[in-house]
C-alpha cells in the first residue's frame, strides 16, 4: 500500500538517485556476469575432473559440515546465556562473540595461530599433554571455519531466544516441566526456524573461508586445501577453468542460501 | 498443622508495583481478586506460581510450605501442586490441541499413551473431543480457552490460578465459556483463585471477593459486603453505586468543599463512608417540594442506556450518578447539559465509619 502511495504522489522522479542507483547495482552485478561469462559451460566435466576440484569439493563439504556442528554445539548455549541469564560482563562476552565478524580473517588466522598453534599460549599443552595438534590439519581447518562462523550462529540464536515469549516458557514450568524440558519441548521448537537460519548463515560464511584458514591451517591438497583455497591454487597455477567451476559452485551455494532464507526463515524474523 | 487449602502472605517489590497481600483460600473454595489494571493481581498469582519469588512471606498448600522468604525453603514452579490458566491462553502454538493437554502429563512422566487417553478425556470434557488434532492457531479464541482449561485441569493440581481467563473472549463467547468454566470449577476439589476485573464474572464464578488496590486488600468479602459497604471509590464503582467520603456530625456528612448530606442512621462523629445507591436518587425538571431532605441541583453529564433502564452521571457540587427507567429519561428529556434537581432521601443514605 504504501509503496504504491509513494508512486503515485505527483513528485518528479528523483533522477539523479536513480541512475546512481543503478551504477551501484551495476557495480554488484558485473562481477558475477563475469564469472558466469567466462564460464567453460561445454567443458565443465572436464574442469570438475581437473586434480584438486574434486578433493577441495570433498573436503569443503566435511570440513564446513564440522565447523558448522562446532558452531551449534558451543554457539547456541552461549547465545541462550546471553539472551537469558543476567551476568555481569554479559555486554563484553557479546561483544567477543561479534570479533570474527570484524576481524580481518587473515588475523584471526594468526590469532588462532598464537593460540592454538604447537606453540602457541594453549596449544603447546594440547601437544605436550594430549598429542593433539591443530595447527596445518584437516582439524584446523574445522577451527578455523568455526571461529569465523560462530558469531553467525549466535547473533540469530540470540535474538530468537531474546524474541521468545518466555511467558510460554512460564506456562510450561507450572505444568510440571523443568529446565532442559522446557528448553527441548517449548523453546526448542518456537525459535527452530531462527536457529536453521542461524545455521545455514554459518555453513554458507564456514564454506566461504579463505583467510583464517591458509594462515592456520595452510593449504595441503587433500587435508586443508578447501574449495576457496583451491579457487587461489588453480588460479596461481594458471587454470582459468578449474577456478571458474570452483569459484560457480560457491556462488550457487551462495544464492541458494540467500533464497531460502528469504522465503522460508528470514520472513518471521523481519516481522 | 496449618488448614487446608491455601495459606498464603505475598509481599514483593517489582518496579512500580509493591504487593503485599494475605491470602487464604479452602479447598473447593474459588476467590476472585478483583482491582484495577496495574493493582498486581496477575503478579500476585505468578507469585503463588513460583514465577516471582517473594521478598518476604510464604506460600503454603495444604501444610506444605512451598516458599517462606527470604529465609526458608523454594519449591520451584515444576514442582508446585499448582496449576495456571493465563490470559491469553498461551497454548503452545507448535503443538496440537491433544498435546497441549498431555504436555503436563508428559512432563510428570507419564507414558504417551497414557498422557494421550487422558488428554482426550480432558478434551471431551471441555466439549473439544473432535478438535484434538487442531493447532492453536486454528482454533477460535473460546475453543482455545477451553483447551487452555483443559491442560491446567488435565495435572490435577491442588490449586488452579487463573489469570483473567475470559478477557480475551467476546461477548458472546465469554457467556458461554463462563458457563463452561463455572461447571469445570465446581467439579475441582482443590482451590482456586481468579483474578479478573469483571464483577459478573466475579459474581458467577467466585464465592469470595477479594478486591486489590496498588498492591493492597482494600477489601473482601461477598458481593453483597461490596455493594452495601464499598470501602474505595474503585470498589463503589465497580459494584456500581455512588460513594462518598466526609466527616460525620450529628445527623450529617461533611464532604469535600460545601457538600453535606443529611442521614438518618446513626453514627460516631468522625471520617465516614457514605453510600447511595443510584435507584434511590431521583432526579426533577424543577426544584422537587417533599420530604426528602438531601435536595442539590446539579446538570447531565452523560446518559448510558442499559436496558430498560439508563445510568444518569450528574454534576456539580455532588456528582453522583442516578439510575432511572428509560421512560424517565424520555419524559424528562434528559441529554447531556440538561440542568437537574438532584433529591436523596436521607433514609437512602447508609452511613459506616471508614
Amino acid at each position: 500500500m504504501k509503496g504504491r502511495d509513494r508512486d503515485r504522489s505527483p513528485r518528479r522522479r528523483p533522477v539523479l538517485a536513480l541512475a546512481a542507483a543503478a551504477v551501484g547495482a551495476g557495480f554488484l552485478a558485473l562481477p558475477l556476469a563475469g564469472l558466469v561469462w567466462r564460464a567453460p559451460w561445454s567443458g565443465l566435466a572436464r574442469a570438475v575432473a581437473e586434480p584438486g576440484v574434486g578433493t577441495a569439493l570433498r573436503l569443503s563439504l566435511v570440513t564446513s559440515a564440522a565447523a558448522v556442528a562446532v558452531t551449534v554445539v558451543l554457539g547456541v548455549p552461549l547465545a541462550w546465556v546471553l539472551a537469558r541469564v543476567q551476568l555481569p560482563g554479559r555486554r563484553v562476552v557479546r561483544a567477543l562473540a561479534l570479533v570474527p565478524l570484524v576481524l580481518p580473517p587473515v588475523v584471526g588466522g594468526v590469532a588462532l595461530l598464537l593460540a592454538l598453534g604447537r606453540r602457541g599460549l594453549v596449544g603447546q599443552w594440547l601437544d605436550q599433554w594430549f598429542g593433539v595438534r591443530l595447527a596445518f590439519t584437516t582439524a584446523g581447518a574445522v577451527v578455523a571455519q568455526a571461529f569465523v562462523a560462530l558469531p553467525f550462529m549466535v547473533l540469530t540464536a540470540e535474538a530468537a531466544f531474546r524474541n521468545a515469549d518466555t511467558r510460554l516458557e512460564d506456562a510450561a514450568r507450572t505444568l510440571g516441566a523443568a529446565g532442559w524440558t522446557v528448553f527441548r519441548r517449548v523453546t526448542l521448537p518456537l525459535t527452530a526456524p531462527a536457529l536453521i537460519a542461524g545455521t545455514v548463515l554459518a555453513w554458507a560464511r564456514a564454506l566461504g573461508e579463505f583467510g583464517a584458514t591458509i594462515t592456520f591451517a595452510g593449504s595441503t591438497p587433500g587435508r586443508t586445501t578447501t574449495v576457496p583455497l583451491e579457487v587461489y591454487v588453480q588460479l596461481e597455477a594458471g587454470r582459468l577453468d578449474g577456478a571458474v567451476v570452483l569459484s560457480l559452485v560457491l556462488l550457487a551455494v551462495s544464492v541458494a542460501v540467500l533464497v531460502l532464507l528469504r522465503d522460508h526463515w528470514l520472513g518471521p524474523l523481519r516481522g | 498443622m496449618t488448614a487446608p487449602g491455601l495459606e498464603a502472605e505475598v509481599e514483593l517489590t517489582l518496579g512500580p508495583l509493591v504487593l503485599a497481600v494475605g491470602l487464604s483460600v479452602a479447598p473447593g473454595e474459588t476467590v476472585a481478586v478483583l482491582g484495577p489494571n496495574g493493582a498486581g493481581k496477575t503478579t500476585l498469582l505468578r507469585a503463588l506460581a513460583g514465577l516471582v519469588a517473594l521478598d518476604r512471606g510464604r506460600v503454603v498448600l495444604d501444610g506444605e510450605v512451598l516458599e517462606a522468604a527470604p529465609a526458608g525453603p523454594w519449591v520451584p514452579p515444576e514442582r508446585r501442586p499448582v496449576a495456571m490458566v493465563f490470559q491469553n491462553h498461551l497454548l503452545f502454538p507448535h503443538l496440537s490441541a491433544l498435546a497441549n493437554v498431555a504436555f503436563g502429563l508428559r512432563a510428570g512422566g507419564m507414558r504417551r499413551a497414557e498422557a494421550d487417553r487422558r488428554a482426550r478425556q480432558w478434551l471431551d470434557g471441555v466439549g473439544l473431543a473432535d478438535r484434538g488434532t487442531a493447532r492453536p492457531a486454528q482454533l477460535s479464541g473460546g475453543e482455545a480457552q477451553r483447551v487452555a482449561l483443559a491442560r491446567a485441569l488435565a495435572v490435577e493440581a491442588r490449586l488452579l490460578l487463573l489469570d483473567e481467563p475470559l478477557a480475551a473472549l467476546d461477548a458472546t463467547t465469554r457467556a458461554a465459556t463462563r458457563r463452561n468454566l463455572r461447571r469445570h470449577l465446581a467439579g475441582y476439589r482443590g482451590a482456586r483463585v481468579l483474578v479478573t476485573h469483571d464483577p459478573v464474572e466475579a459474581m458467577v464464578l467466585a464465592d469470595r471477593l477479594v478486591v486489590l488496590e496498588a498492591g493492597r486488600v482494600v477489601q473482601e468479602g461477598s458481593l453483597a459486603d461490596l455493594t452495601g459497604r464499598p470501602r474505595s471509590p474503585y470498589v463503589a464503582d465497580l459494584v456500581g453505586v455512588n460513594l462518598f467520603r466526609g466527616r460525620a456530625q450529628g445527623d450529617r456528612v461533611a464532604l469535600a468543599g460545601p457538600a453535606e448530606l443529611v442521614v438518618a442512621s446513626a453514627v460516631a462523629d468522625g471520617p465516614v463512608l457514605a453510600v447511595v445507591h443510584p435507584r434511590s436518587v431521583a432526579l426533577y425538571r424543577s426544584a422537587p417540594e417533599g420530604s426528602a431532605r438531601n435536595v442539590w441541583a446539579g446538570r447531565v453529564e452523560g446518559v448510558d442506556p442499559e436496558g430498560a433502564r439508563a445510568r444518569v452521571r450528574v454534576g456539580g457540587c455532588l456528582p453522583i450518578v442516578a439510575e432511572v427507567t428509560a421512560a424517565a429519561v424520555a419524559d424528562l428529556g434528559l441529554a447531556e447539559g440538561t440542568p437537574v434537581w438532584v433529591s436523596v432521601k436521607a433514609t437512602e443514605v447508609d452511613v459506616y465509619a471508614e
